[in-house]
């Protein structure tokens, strides 16, 4: 009944147009608790995780050219280059997110999961992963090498760039 | 009393076709009475378990040896979460093989596939809980291969993780939507699920069914739902008595394992994503799937076989020709794939036109020639066509698994178990 007299008269009644707010205020009420759920869902963006942590991973001195050192329980690998320069590594694979080796006598990284290899400048060897080992900022003061180990960075390729020098 | 629960749930006559065990196999049946066992094994389990890192490990200890029962409801919990989604797939077979999901089943349709996906979130979340090496990397593997969807990847793996890592946060999201949000959720789409089904009146029959005569529900249809019940709880018992679900070491978040493999019923995504650019695997794929599964529900019903397995003429024909190509066109799929590796064998291609288009349109080419050769050969109506794409793709997803879980060894090669 109530749609042959919407079809014979066109015009909007009180009780249509109260009908059409409802509508809207429900679909607007389902957006804004769904809104609620996520940032319920995700609130750490700035209360729970600091932008920086930073790690001292010690004196320059004590880094020659050209190695490599694992730091495995703060996740990430230090890497003198030959110029002196220094690069943090993640151990994160940026295929799937495992902890990735470093297999010496290969000299490369060896992912165990999906044997994604890199070279020593984190560059990929063989896939699957899409992308270079992302890099955590380096930040020498002082002397001490502090890694920012919360904020990784993800790169397309190694470049001179990449690496932090001492003053 | 005990009747009035029961008109609640079912009307007081049904016709006597429709309890033949042959036409559903009670398979919405068991997976009700599975989301049950869960609900009160998973509560005695809910008093032990303590959410967070430091605990997790050792209260899972502690229900498997400290604990009276402890071990043997454990058990009964993992057995039957891995049934459910065994169960509620076979339901979903058994939904489209019998047409039953047209016209007034629309809704029901749609209520069931968005169960079978809370069932899955289900075990997802729960995989995480023991907070063992195989759950630990399970899940960052997961949490990586949600992070390949395009535009909302990052985000949606950030809102389910909560922040970079797995750690404490993870463990409290996943433990609160495994005991609160999920079981509401199931709940609600299940009642929906119940009542559109007796609205449209009852299970799928035959026309000629549907002329059958009227019994009573007590004791002709609760008499068969018992024994039901009861051989499954008794198949759960015994399974849960003699094989102790899995529990590796603490985890560890240095030391990946290896082989490293997302929860089982991801491995089939897992191995798709090995062969596909993450573009195709995350976004293209399911999103055609999703559009399929709308379609089904929404296209014409040319057929006047509904309620009957293998209705049509040919439909067991068809049936045994796409069986084997699905399950072997994945297979040789799989093998030429690994051998031949499109991406090294053209490393100066994009990867999305080597890993992406290539096999797409290579696949495409190789479905319409059969599609071609069945209208020829076979005239299936609309619904058979339909009917046989789901088949097609549910058992090269089932190949797929069968494929990740046995099949991949160190490194995710190629081997043999």
């Amino acid at each position: 009944m109530n749609k042959t007299s919407q079809k014979q008269e066109s015009i909007t009644t009180r009780r249509d147009f109260i009908k059409t707010l409802w509508k809207i205020a429900g679909i607007a009420a389902i957006f804004e608790f769904t809104y609620v759920g996520f940032s319920i869902f995700n609130p750490r963006k700035k209360t729970q995780i600091s932008e920086t942590s930073l790690f001292n991973a010690g004196n320059i001195d004590s880094f020659k050219n050209g190695t490599l050192t694992q730091f495995r329980a703060n996740k990430f690998f230090l890497y003198r280059h030959a110029d002196g320069g220094f690069i943090a590594f993640s151990v994160k694979c940026t295929h799937l997110g495992c902890s990735i080796n470093w297999v010496a006598e290969r000299n490369q990284f060896i992912c165990p999961c999906h044997s994604s290899h890199f070279d020593i400048m984190g560059n990929v060897l063989s896939s699957p992963a899409p992308r270079p080992l992302d890099s955590f900022p380096v930040i020498i003061s002082n002397n001490n090498i502090l890694i920012n180990t919360a904020k990784s960075v993800k790169r397309s390729k190694f470049s001179t760039n990449q690496l932090t020098y001492a003053q | 009393m005990k009747h009035n629960f029961i008109f609640h749930l079912h009307p007081k006559k049904i016709r006597e076709s429709s309890i033949r065990f042959n036409l559903t196999f009670g398979l919405g049946g068991m997976a009700a009475f599975l989301f049950v066992i869960q609900v009160f094994s998973g509560l005695l389990l809910k008093y032990h378990y303590q959410p967070n890192p430091a605990n997790a490990y050792d209260s899972i200890l502690y229900i498997n040896n400290g604990l009276i029962f402890g071990k043997l409801v454990r058990n009964i919990h993992h057995w039957s979460a891995i049934i459910m989604i065994l169960i509620a797939f076979l339901h979903m077979m058994r939904v489209v093989l019998t047409e039953a999901f047209y016209n007034k089943r629309k809704n029901s349709w749609f209520t069931g596939i968005s169960m079978l996906i809370i069932i899955i979130l289900f075990n997802f979340t729960g995989y995480l809980l023991p907070w063992d090496q195989l759950s630990y990397w399970a899940i960052t593997i997961s949490a990586g291969l949600i992070e390949y969807i395009p535009g909302a990847g990052t985000i949606l793996r950030k809102a389910i993780v909560g922040g970079c890592d797995i750690n404490e946060i993870t463990l409290s999201n996943f433990y609160h939507l495994h005991t609160g949000f999920l079981p509401l959720i199931l709940l609600i789409l299940a009642i929906w699920h119940f009542w559109k089904i007796r609205k449209a009146g009852g299970v799928i029959m035959s026309k000629t069914d549907n002329n059958s005569k009227m019994i009573d529900t007590v004791p002709h249809l609760i008499k068969r739902e018992a024994i039901v019940a009861l051989a499954l709880t008794a198949f759960i018992l015994l399974m849960s008595i003699f094989i102790d679900a899995p529990l590796h070491e603490r985890a560890n978040p240095i030391e990946s394992p290896n082989p490293a493999k997302a929860p089982w019923y991801f491995l089939g995504f897992q191995e798709i994503l090995l062969h596909f650019n993450p573009f195709i695997a995350t976004a293209l794929l399911p999103l055609l799937l999703l559009l399929f599964i709308i379609y089904m529900p929404l296209s014409k019903n040319d057929s006047n076989t509904t309620g009957l397995w293998f209705g049509f003429e040919h439909s067991k024909k068809l049936f045994i020709v796409t069986m084997p190509i699905s399950i072997f066109g994945t297979i040789l799929f799989v093998l030429v794939s690994e051998l031949f590796a499109p991406q090294s064998l053209f490393p100066s291609i994009s990867p999305i036109i080597a890993t992406g288009l290539i096999p797409l349109v290579f696949i495409s080419i190789i479905m319409l020639i059969l599609l071609k050769a069945a209208k020829k050969y076979l005239a299936p109506s609309k619904t058979q066509i339909i009917q046989s794409v789901f088949i097609l793709l549910s058992l090269s997803y089932i190949t797929f698994t069968a494929i990740g879980i046995f099949f991949r060894g160190e490194g995710m090669e190629l081997m043999w178990p």
